[in-house]
């Protein structure tokens, strides 16, 4: 190597040492160890000890026990029960906290993805203050979102909160108006939003929703900036419609930022915590545990650290298959130019 | 769904336009509900939901929250942490994406494709022995342990080398043939050019510093080291406090975010589709 060669290598790691300390000691060699806890015992006041994959097995599996059809059987349970009880999951906190957040993750998908990309579609029009809706649009997801849930939390409240005021208004009005003199009269249903194990999960995916849809939005927005003028006036020309350009030119352009947004939003649902753990603590009855709440829980709380670290790593595990999946099915229809 | 200018006036547009309005008022409401209910009397707030404000605007809950719930240390903690973790990200960044961008060295590709495979593994995953390593540097319960780890993002240094990438070769030719060093090109001509990539970095690291909330709430355990969002959820737990209370400090900490967001708009929408699209 040449003397100005060496001098340029010696500057290039000089430039780049200030990240590649942060990168190592606050990133790469903590990642290490996380994996090597997850095969451990560890408590964070004595030494780790090696425990194999037990904490996997702990989180995963599931014991084989034939012998309690037979008892479920016996206790009045129909065959489909009986049988659900010769699995036995080692952990069934676990495998609720798994499937709460999934559901989480699904529901979000559901309720940000159509509406944001309508609300670009619309916000794509060349007409006056398109900015100004688009900026009310994305402040949620600017705005704290461990804020927004203690909004929502009086927003959800379920004897005096604003949605129950304006169901019970609606309700009493209706009463007065019509369904008194029929002598029917409405019940105000009292929704509990936050405090039904049926409900608080999708009252908690309503607001995650309405914090993510700006984001997607604004993904949107600068994926429909990148179609050009002509491809409209073309389709104008040979007497497409509003309905058909939209379904036939925007969406088959807009599948790459679908796609894009499906792995974005996924990954960040699949960590939610700041929702739960403000507006529910996880509950009731577990039904907004989800499992980063789980791994706080375990890790932090009951400082089974091991376990957490193994919870975290599923976590992981899970992110990447669902990218994996992703990426596998996009050929079939994400649009490549 | 208009795609020609069109200044005139028509049905569909108003309709548009007030369909518009009440998807705006959707996003928009919750914090005007929490505005006007801040300002309210604690009992007021149940009896009268509806009404954005009440009947006198009791601003003496800031200085509740502010003063005996202890919200004004929390936000100095905060504003400390946020400052210093956006400097330093900002710093490194600009380092590092130079050092990926301009500079020859064995193992450049490798160093930065493992940047790149990392940015899709989440924090969640190295909580844990990140406590354990705070315990072992003594900042458990100490600020440093919400600036120093945060000090380097491999996102931004992604950032920053794509926008180097972009200058011509021609920009520090000049300047070497006069001696200059690199890191005088760096901060005589790359950085001035930098200002929207720097932004944009700014307005990345700011929402982080400001709004993060599982790892303050793992890495400090008293009350004098708070940051907003654990004062928050402290308040919301604790006996004491009022709703009024409560989203008094909540709009505290809710309004700086969004007025920086609106006053950089470009650069927070530059956020979100650089980082996101291009990788």
């Amino acid at each position: 190597m040449s003397k100005s060669r060496t001098r340029e290598a010696i500057e290039g790691y000089l430039f780049l040492l200030p990240n590649l300390i942060g990168f190592l000691i606050f990133f790469a060699i903590p990642l290490a160890i996380s994996f090597y806890y997850s095969f451990t015992d560890y408590n964070l006041f004595n030494d780790p000890k090696w425990v194999g994959l037990s904490n996997y097995g702990k989180a995963l599996g599931f014991a084989f026990t034939p012998g309690s059809y037979q008892a479920g059987i016996d206790a009045g349970k129909s065959w489909f029960e009986a049988a659900g009880n010769i699995f036995q999951p080692n952990d069934p906190t676990f495998w609720t906290a798994l499937q709460n957040t999934i559901v989480y993750a699904l529901g979000v998908l559901a309720f940000s993805i159509t509406p944001a990309f309508l609300l670009a579609w619309m916000l794509n029009s060349k007409l006056r203050g398109m900015t100004v809706f688009r900026a009310l649009i994305y402040i949620p997801v600017v705005a704290s979102i461990v804020g927004s849930a203690l909004v929502w939390f009086w927003i959800y409240n379920s004897t005096s909160g604003v949605i129950n005021t304006v169901v019970t208004g609606t309700v009493n009005g209706l009463n007065t108006l019509i369904f008194n003199s029929v002598g029917h009269p409405l019940v105000d249903p009292q929704i509990n939003w936050l405090t039904s194990p049926d409900l608080a999960l999708l009252s908690l995916i309503i607001m995650t929703s309405w914090a993510t849809i700006g984001y997607d939005m604004v993904v949107f927005l600068a994926a429909l900036q990148g179609i050009p003028n002509h491809l409209y006036e073309a389709a104008t020309i040979d007497g497409a419609g509003r309905g058909t350009i939209l379904t036939r030119i925007v969406v088959p352009l807009m599948t790459p930022t679908i796609f894009f947004l499906l792995i974005t939003n996924t990954i960040t649902s699949l960590q939610i915590f700041s929702e739960p753990y403000i507006m529910t603590s996880g509950g009731p009855a577990n039904s907004t545990l989800t499992i980063v709440y789980y791994l706080y829980q375990k890790g932090f709380q009951r400082f089974q650290m091991g376990y957490g670290a193994s919870l975290a790593w599923i976590v992981f595990g899970l992110i990447f298959i669902v990218t994996l999946v992703q990426f596998r099915f996009s050929n079939r229809w994400v649009y490549e130019e | 769904m208009f795609t020609k200018v069109d200044r005139g006036f028509s049905f569909s547009k108003l309709a548009f336009y007030i369909f518009l309005t009440l998807v705006g008022l959707l996003f928009v409401y919750p914090f005007l509900f929490m505005l006007g209910a801040s300002l309210k009397d604690s009992p007021e707030i149940f009896h009268d939901i509806l009404n954005l404000f009440g009947k006198r605007l009791v601003w003496e809950n800031y200085a509740t929250v502010l003063g005996t719930v202890n919200m004004g240390r929390y936000m100095l903690n905060t504003a400390v942490v946020t400052i210093l973790v956006t400097l330093g990200q900002i710093a490194t960044s600009i380092l590092g994406g130079y050092a990926f961008s301009r500079i020859r060295f064995p193992g450049r590709d490798l160093i930065f494709r493992i940047y790149l495979g990392t940015i899709m593994i989440p924090f969640t995953v190295i909580m844990v022995p990140m406590y354990k390593l705070m315990l072992l540097f003594g900042w458990v319960d100490k600020l440093q342990a919400l600036v120093v780890p945060w000090l380097f993002t491999a996102a931004g240094t992604f950032l920053m080398r794509q926008f180097f990438m972009n200058f011509p070769k021609e920009l520090e030719e000049a300047a070497f043939l006069d001696g200059a060093n690199r890191f005088t090109i760096l901060t005589q001509i790359f950085i001035p050019l930098s200002g929207p990539a720097i932004a944009t970095q700014f307005t990345i690291s700011f929402l982080y510093g400001w709004n993060s909330f599982i790892w303050p709430l793992v890495a400090i355990q008293s009350k004098n080291n708070y940051v907003v969002t654990q004062g928050l959820a402290d308040i919301q737990g604790g006996y004491h406090a009022t709703p009024p209370i409560v989203l008094a400090g909540t709009t505290l900490v809710i309004i700086p975010t969004v007025l920086v967001f609106l006053f950089a708009q470009k650069y927070f929408v530059e956020g979100v589709t650089t980082t996101g699209m291009k990788n």
